[in-house]
């Protein structure tokens, strides 16, 4: 059945074939897309500009640039270059400089057989394709990458068809499917076992930055509202054993100490130089677990309060900071895997003095009446613990609504969200009641991250998302009666009774979805019990499409030197790079083995058994004096065959139309094809 | 490129004469070409980027790179594998003429029977030539005989061994090249270039009659019969062919009266010289219908007249060694 269609699609379109100089440009410009639309509009006009004149060159409509044209294209593009993006070294300039070169080497092709050129022009937009991949590691933009290469290996055949250069569409598709076929578990067997090393050789500049949504290191209020609709994926959590109960699940984010009323940020980050049990103490309930971090193109990692240990193969040199973030050397610009232990319950000293007087800091002319409430409960009240109750009472009590879409605060915020508007965000709650306390003489300060989890049963992992990024505070209690001292996390928001949250917030991802998206609820005719099976069944869905994702995540992207290791050690191996490279050659070995028995194996059932039986007729007539090749033709053959030996004419004449029948009118005659044998088998010549 | 001249000068120095020969593995040797290289060099950037932002991706897309640089190496080198060469049959030319030899390439027994596979773009020039412009690109199809008609300026009488051929080929990517040095035997005969002149006087015939070996036969025109293969051209009435009348010769009479001895010793000059002349004579002889014999220095041919004698006649003074004997 395959093998009609494959005869057909033979057939049928071997007259297709194209001048692949012409499709060059086409191609190019479909390679270039993704990063034409990326960058300024000047350079994309300047190459969407050549490759238009290759295209009319080829075309033979125009002729192409002289030497000199081409020199004055050179110096343009990089006047071009240099406008758009300054002096400056990024992946985005030195990407569209490839580009504009590459293009402009299109020009330099002399003829038809000038492969050099064309050669350098397809590798460089091999090059282009696979450095996408350092930009983004989607599925879709790995379809299409793959796509193109292949595309340009068809491309590069097509070159080398000579002496005319010519693609012939079908054929060369066969063609390189083969070779991908072929090269798909070489590459997989290099993929598994070469050698990973940990960590960057180098650094190299820092990419232009690409706008991803996500938490930043600064806050102000509406910064985490508006994530709140992103559905954007912040990380995926593994965890060994069961997951910690819903109030521990708050991920430490950017601490932020520094503020002028308006804007929160966060003081220089050092490493944590001190050892770290001296400022986590009494620690209990470890959790292990693994995290799969989105790129959001910042230096921090996230982990439940408090990590205490934190390791992973991308991510050398990540440290603890000084208030307890965890961060990395450089930005994560791609997919980060790490495994981190947590303590949930813990006491948390301070690192510094100077720290608690930075949690004091009151921005002075911002905010007045929040300063005065705070001055007051100063006065009244003594003990941090109870400033901090009434704070939290101060909310509770108060008609505070919590809502995803407050107003917006823009000069004493605070002061407007205490005493005016009374709705706001958890940003408003956090950094009003940090105020507060540090009004009435509490050292406190904002703390961001996520909190909450979102539960995939297909995959038994859990999402974080964008929409969970939440900001509480942390408070500093040196001594405390009845409960805990140190820091201590104080979560404002909590405080609002459910009466007083918006319908709103209730809205999680899926329920929007539920909503929204789907429009369903605008179907009359649908009961609530078939609403709730499409939204199980679109839910179900979701979960195994995000599972495979993940897994993908996990096993292709993450795949590192601990992968490689868990991989060895099922196999019962040492894991070292010798055993590595062993494994990859003998691996690599078995390959080119199992390779050439299947060829074998191919031929032996390919193998045209009435060619044969023909040849060894043919054989037969040579041996008693003619000299005949088989590509004579059967019918110039009888005839030659027949005058040289007219006493065995009825045999020649039986064997040579039984193979012409068999050849030309029925294929696949079984019982034909088994006379026609056994007689070629008979037939002697004396 | 030196490094490969050296290389192929080797190899060109183990080539073994052979009647026809089907390409085995061992006989095809395989180099990454330049354009190979420029994509191991790219290769090699992608791999040291991957490594340093761990991206697994662009190890994957790195390593598939490899995987189909290694699977054209091996297709590369399949696309001689198997085929047959041979040579058939060299018309014999003198001296300073064209010789031309058809070169026959189809797929051997083995791989017709196995695979339905063509084998594409392949090069075929004489090894000792750099000349791009006689290398010529063929197919080979399966079940098909490829003819390919070489040829080469014969430079020396004699026996002309065909110099050695490279096959070779890069396809399907051009990212290798596969090349064998063949050397098929073949015996081509060239014939002395005939003299442009005769001074006939300084032959004197001799032979059972008396009669000379002037052209009388010339004016003796007779009439036409159709052309035979073999007859001279300068005999066929080219005006009747203009007339759509089809190939006639003009016929002569008393050609086949004529018989003589061309005989070395009634020449005077140096050895080149009198084959030189000897030649022309026996062209002009068999032009002219007559029966000759031809005496050499230890070669005698007797009195006959017709394509194989001239042939004889011919070879004999292609062969003649008479400086060392």
């Amino acid at each position: 059945m395959l093998k009609l269609l494959k005869n057909w699609l033979l057939q049928s379109t071997s007259l297709l074939t194209i001048n692949p100089h012409i499709l060059l440009p086409f191609v190019l410009f479909i390679i270039l897309l993704p990063h034409l639309v990326a960058i300024s509009i000047i350079v994309t006009l300047y190459i969407l500009l050549i490759l238009a004149w290759f295209l009319l060159h080829t075309l033979g409509i125009i002729s192409k640039p002289g030497q000199w044209i081409r020199f004055f294209l050179v110096l343009i593009a990089l006047v071009i270059l240099v406008i758009s993006y300054g002096l400056s070294f990024s992946q985005t300039a030195s990407l569209s400089l490839l580009s504009i070169m590459m293009c402009l080497k299109l020009f330099e092709i002399d003829n038809e057989q000038d492969r050099r050129n064309i050669f350098l022009v397809i590798f460089i937009a091999d090059f282009i394709l696979i450095s996408y991949f350092l930009h983004s590691q989607d599925i879709f933009l790995g379809i299409f990458i793959v796509v193109n290469i292949f595309i340009l290996t068809l491309m590069l055949n097509a070159f080398n068809r000579l002496p005319q250069s010519s693609l012939s569409l079908m054929k060369n598709l066969l063609l390189i499917s083969h070779i991908f076929v072929k090269a798909l578990p070489i590459a997989i067997i290099l993929f598994l076992f070469f050698p990973r090393i940990p960590g960057p050789l180098w650094t190299l500049p820092e990419f232009g930055q690409s706008g991803t949504t996500g938490l930043s290191d600064k806050m102000y209020p509406g910064s985490i509202t508006s994530l709140v609709d992103s559905d954007e994926i912040a990380f995926r959590v593994s965890f060994q054993g069961s997951s910690p109960s819903a109030e521990d699940l708050y991920w430490r984010g950017p601490v932020l100490t520094e503020t002028d009323g308006f804007l929160w940020s966060q003081k220089k980050q050092q490493p944590l130089i001190k050892p770290f049990s001296s400022i986590i103490s009494e620690t209990s309930g470890l959790i292990h677990y693994t995290v799969t971090l989105e790129a959001h193109q910042n230096k921090m990692l996230f982990a439940l309060e408090m990590p205490t240990q934190v390791k992973g193969d991308t991510i050398q040199g990540a440290y603890l900071s000084t208030d307890l973030q965890m961060l990395t050397k450089n930005s994560l610009h791609q997919l980060t895997q790490y495994q981190v232990i947590s303590s949930t319950h813990f006491k948390f000293n301070t690192v510094s003095d100077s720290e608690l007087k930075d949690a004091l800091q009151f921005p002075q002319a911002s905010n007045p009446r929040t300063h005065q409430l705070g001055q007051s409960w100063k006065s009244s009240l003594s003990e941090p613990q109870k400033i901090v109750a009434a704070g939290l009472n101060y909310f509770k009590n108060e008609p505070f609504y919590y809502t995803k879409r407050p107003d917006a605060m823009t000069t004493n915020p605070s002061d407007e969200f205490l005493f005016d508007k009374k709705r706001g965000f958890c940003e408003h709650f956090a950094s009003s009641f940090v105020l507060l306390m540090r009004a009435a003489g509490v050292p406190a300060r904002v703390v961001t991250g996520y909190q909450g989890i979102e539960r995939n049963d297909v995959g038994n992992y859990y999402i974080v998302r964008q929409s969970n990024a939440h900001a509480w505070a942390e408070v500093w209690l040196d001594k405390n009666n009845s409960g805990k001292t140190g820091w201590v996390r104080i979560d404002p928001t909590a405080m609002i009774p459910a009466e007083r949250i918006e319908a709103d917030i209730f809205q999680t991802y899926l329920d929007r979805l539920r909503f929204s998206s789907l429009n369903i609820p605008d179907l009359p005719e649908l009961s609530a019990q078939q609403k709730t099976l499409i939204y199980n069944v679109y839910n179900q869905l979701k979960q195994i499409i995000d599972n495979i994702r993940h897994s993908w995540n996990n096993w292709v992207l993450g795949y590192d030197q601990s992968k490689q290791n868990i991989l060895l050690a099922l196999m019962g191996m040492n894991a070292n790079a010798q055993t590595l490279i062993v494994l990859m050659i003998s691996c690599l070995a078995g390959l080119v083995i199992i390779f050439q028995i299947s060829e074998r194996y191919k031929k032996y059932q390919k193998r045209d058994k009435v060619l044969k039986s023909y040849l060894k007729f043919i054989d037969k007539l040579n041996q008693s004096g003619l000299a005949i090749t088989p590509n004579e033709g059967p019918e110039a053959i009888k005839q030659y065959a027949i005058r040289q030996f007219p006493q065995y004419k009825t045999a020649i004449q039986d064997i040579i139309n039984d193979y012409i029948t068999i050849r030309y009118a029925e294929q696949g005659n079984k019982e034909l094809i088994l006379s026609f044998q056994t007689q070629v088998k008979q037939f002697k010549l004396r | 490129m030196n490094i490969l001249n050296t290389l192929q000068n080797w190899l060109l120095r183990r080539v073994s004469l052979k009647g026809s020969a089907v390409l085995r593995p061992r006989d095809i040797y395989i180099l990454p070409t330049k354009e190979g290289l420029l994509f191991a060099i790219f290769a090699f950037i992608l791999l040291a980027a991957a490594i340093n932002f761990n991206n697994s991706l662009v190890f994957f897309s790195t390593f598939m790179m490899v995987g189909i640089g290694l699977v054209s190496m091996h297709m590369t080198q399949k696309n001689l594998l198997k085929l047959e060469l041979s040579i058939s049959h060299v018309k014999p030319v003198f001296c300073f003429q064209n010789l031309s030899f058809p070169v026959i390439i189809k797929q051997s027994v083995d791989k017709l029977t196995s695979s339905q596979s063509d084998n594409y773009s392949i090069e075929i020039q004489f090894s000792h030539q750099s000349d791009k412009n006689q290398t010529q690109f063929f197919d080979v199809l399966a079940s098909e005989t490829t003819q390919l008609p070489l040829s080469l300026t014969a430079t020396k009488r004699g026996l002309l061994q065909l110099p050695p051929l490279t096959l070779s080929t890069r396809y399907p990517l051009g990212l290798f090249r596969a090349w064998t040095n063949i050397q098929l035997f073949n015996d081509a005969v060239i014939y002395p270039k005939p003299a442009d002149k005769l001074n006939h006087k300084n032959i004197s015939a001799s032979g059972s009659d008396d009669q000379g070996i002037t052209g009388h036969g010339f004016d003796d025109f007779s009439g036409f019969k159709s052309y035979q293969a073999g007859e001279p051209l300068s005999h066929i009435h080219w005006k009747a062919y203009a007339r759509e009348q089809g190939l006639l010769t003009k016929t002569f009479t008393g050609g086949s009266s004529h018989e003589y001895w061309l005989d070395w010793n009634d020449l005077n000059s140096d050895t080149e010289t009198r084959l030189s002349e000897l030649c022309r004579l026996i062209i002009e002889a068999e032009e002219q219908g007559d029966r000759y014999g031809l005496i050499l220095p230890g070669v005698k041919i007797n009195i006959n007249q017709g394509q194989q004698h001239q042939h004889k006649c011919l070879k004999s003074l292609a062969l003649y060694e008479g400086d060392y004997a």
